[in-house]
């Protein structure tokens, strides 16, 4: 199927349960680029797509220790 | 397992609930809306108009004067900063609780919140006198010798407290609406309102990759705006509390001025809330009467708390033995502000306590009359403890009223102009309800049963 569809493919899902369900096979059908687009979150989409957790707590963090040692300078 | 009602009624599909929401949005103003529109951009007008004479004139043309310092400028900016913690309260610490009523009535209770803060902000910036020197309220480097702010002063502490308010809980409204204006965009059929709405979606997808960071965001900000909801009033009343003036330097402030915010923003969500329902009539299947009677509820358990204040207050003035605490508290009572101290009674601890009845706390009319009184109460609660407490302090040479002026009226009334002008914007130019955040919480587009 890869070799027959080489520029890509998209499907429509009515439902949730659908979709979802579709993203697991396609996954364990070994692709890997490849994206799900929904309307709102769906619960599990992440798992089922492979997406690792967001890295953006990191770039929280680092803002933050940045903001309070500003914070610091201000009053010292 | 308790069968719940549902959060959405009318049986909706998911098609209809961008419809509905998108309806104000994507249709001609009615009547009523353009009527309100007008007479609030009049007195918005009007309250440009009073607050450029009082800056031009002085600040003398206001009721303050020796002894209170301190007037409505004050009153009427705790006031509002107080209306916007229900906002936060809803959006963040009821989404950390996972508290699935909270999705219908979240944004426009964010957007009151953010209005209500830019209401409020303005008040201390011209309670200066002087706003065009505005920024020497922060730290900079500057040409004034070692000249810097006092970090020891709550009033600089709550420039920090305010400002860092308004901006998370703009940013929190912002995020939150993002996944919506796409939607909007996808549906624009002109041009401009493609680019206008494509513009503020950021390039949204809805792809997995965006929801994903998308959710992460929504967490931390709920995270971040959840002490939010507590420091800055709690800072607010360090504005009081910190000073040494009896009837000011109490340790109940904080929690006490945390209850009253939550008390009078749940009053006006309620207020805001039941109008809506009239001018989008769609809206009732969205913000229903179960969400109206939870918002009650919260009323009436934060008015009882801040009934409690007010009985405690009484209590350590006369347990404390200190005769100026006794004074002054017997003099707010009983004294030449007693009325209003009384009003404040009855707004705010007698009138809710109709709550108690489940009928009246599902009438929509009942509930509009007693959240109107609770804003009343809550104006006056900041009036009380602004102005008796100055009035009346530790030397009878020192007594003076509060020479309340036309313009003092002029400023208060006016700030509703301010207020309702942008809240009447919103609700025709943004999604008032969060579409993407009522969706999951429908029943529909699961398989009956497999969960």
């Amino acid at each position: 199927m890869a070799q027959k569809y080489k520029n890509g493919m998209a499907a429509i899902f009515e439902t949730e349960a659908e979709i979802l369900k579709a993203a697991h096979q396609v996954r364990n059908l070994g692709f890997r680029k490849f994206d799900a687009i929904t309307p709102y979150p769906v619960h599990g989409m992440e798992e089922a797509c492979g997406i690792q957790r967001s890295w953006i707590p990191y770039v929280t963090f680092v803002m933050a220790l940045v903001g309070l040692s500003l914070g610091w300078l201000l009053t010292w | 397992m308790m069968k719940r009602n549902p959060l959405v009624l009318g049986k909706k599909t998911l098609k209809d609930i961008t419809e509905d929401i998108v309806a104000p949005l994507e249709s001609f103003p009615s009547k009523g809306w353009l009527g309100l529109f007008l007479s609030a951009k009049t007195l918005l007008i009007f309250y440009i108009l009073t607050l450029a004479m009082v800056v031009g004139t002085g600040m003398g043309l206001l009721g303050v004067n020796h002894p209170n310092a301190w007037g409505t400028m004050i009153i009427t900016f705790v006031f509002w900063i107080g209306i916007g913690h229900a906002g936060t309260l809803i959006s963040a610490i009821l989404f950390l609780f996972r508290q699935k009523w909270r999705t219908s009535v979240a944004r426009t209770a964010e957007a009151m919140t953010v209005f209500a803060v830019m209401t409020a902000g303005l008040f201390p910036l011209l309670h200066t006198g002087r706003p065009w020197l505005d920024f020497w309220l922060f730290p900079y480097p500057n040409q004034r010798g070692p000249l810097w702010v006092n970090f020891r002063s709550p009033l600089l502490w709550d420039v920090f407290a305010v400002s860092t308010y308004a901006t998370v809980s703009m940013v929190f409204w912002y995020i939150g609406m993002v996944p919506d204006f796409a939607t909007i965009r996808d549906r624009a059929k002109n041009k401009i309102r493609h680019m206008v709405y494509g513009a503020l979606s950021l390039g949204w997808r809805g792809s997995v990759r965006n929801w994903s960071h998308y959710e992460m965001v929504y967490l931390l900000l709920a995270g971040l705006s959840t002490p939010l909801v507590l420091s800055v009033h709690t800072i607010v009343s360090f504005d009081f509390a910190v000073s040494n003036l009896p009837g000011w330097h109490t340790t109940i402030f904080p929690p006490y001025f945390v209850a009253g915010a939550i008390f009078s923003g749940f009053g006006m969500v309620v207020t805001l809330m039941t109008l809506v329902r009239i001018g989008f009539p769609e809206f009732k299947n969205y913000i229903t009467i179960d969400h109206m009677e939870v918002m009650n509820k919260i009323i009436m358990t934060t008015g009882l708390m801040v009934g409690y204040a007010y009985a405690s207050e009484f209590f350590v003035a006369w347990y404390s033995g200190n005769l100026y605490e006794r004074e002054v508290f017997i003099n707010r009572a009983f004294g030449d502000y007693g009325w209003s101290y009384w009003s404040m009674v009855v707004c705010n601890t007698v009138i809710p306590q109709l709550f108690w009845f489940k009928k009246f706390r599902r009438s929509i009319p009942l509930m509009f009359i007693i959240s109107i009184f609770v804003n009343i109460g809550m104006w006056f609660e900041r009036f009380v403890i602004t102005v008796t407490s100055l009035h009346h302090d530790f030397l009878p040479s020192n007594w003076g009223n509060y020479a309340w002026s036309a313009y003092d009226t002029a400023i208060l009334v006016g700030s509703f102009g301010m207020f309702l002008t942008l809240f009447l914007l919103y609700l025709r130019l943004f999604p008032a309800i969060s579409i993407a955040e009522v969706k999951p919480v429908m029943n529909v587009g699961h398989e009956e049963g497999k969960h």
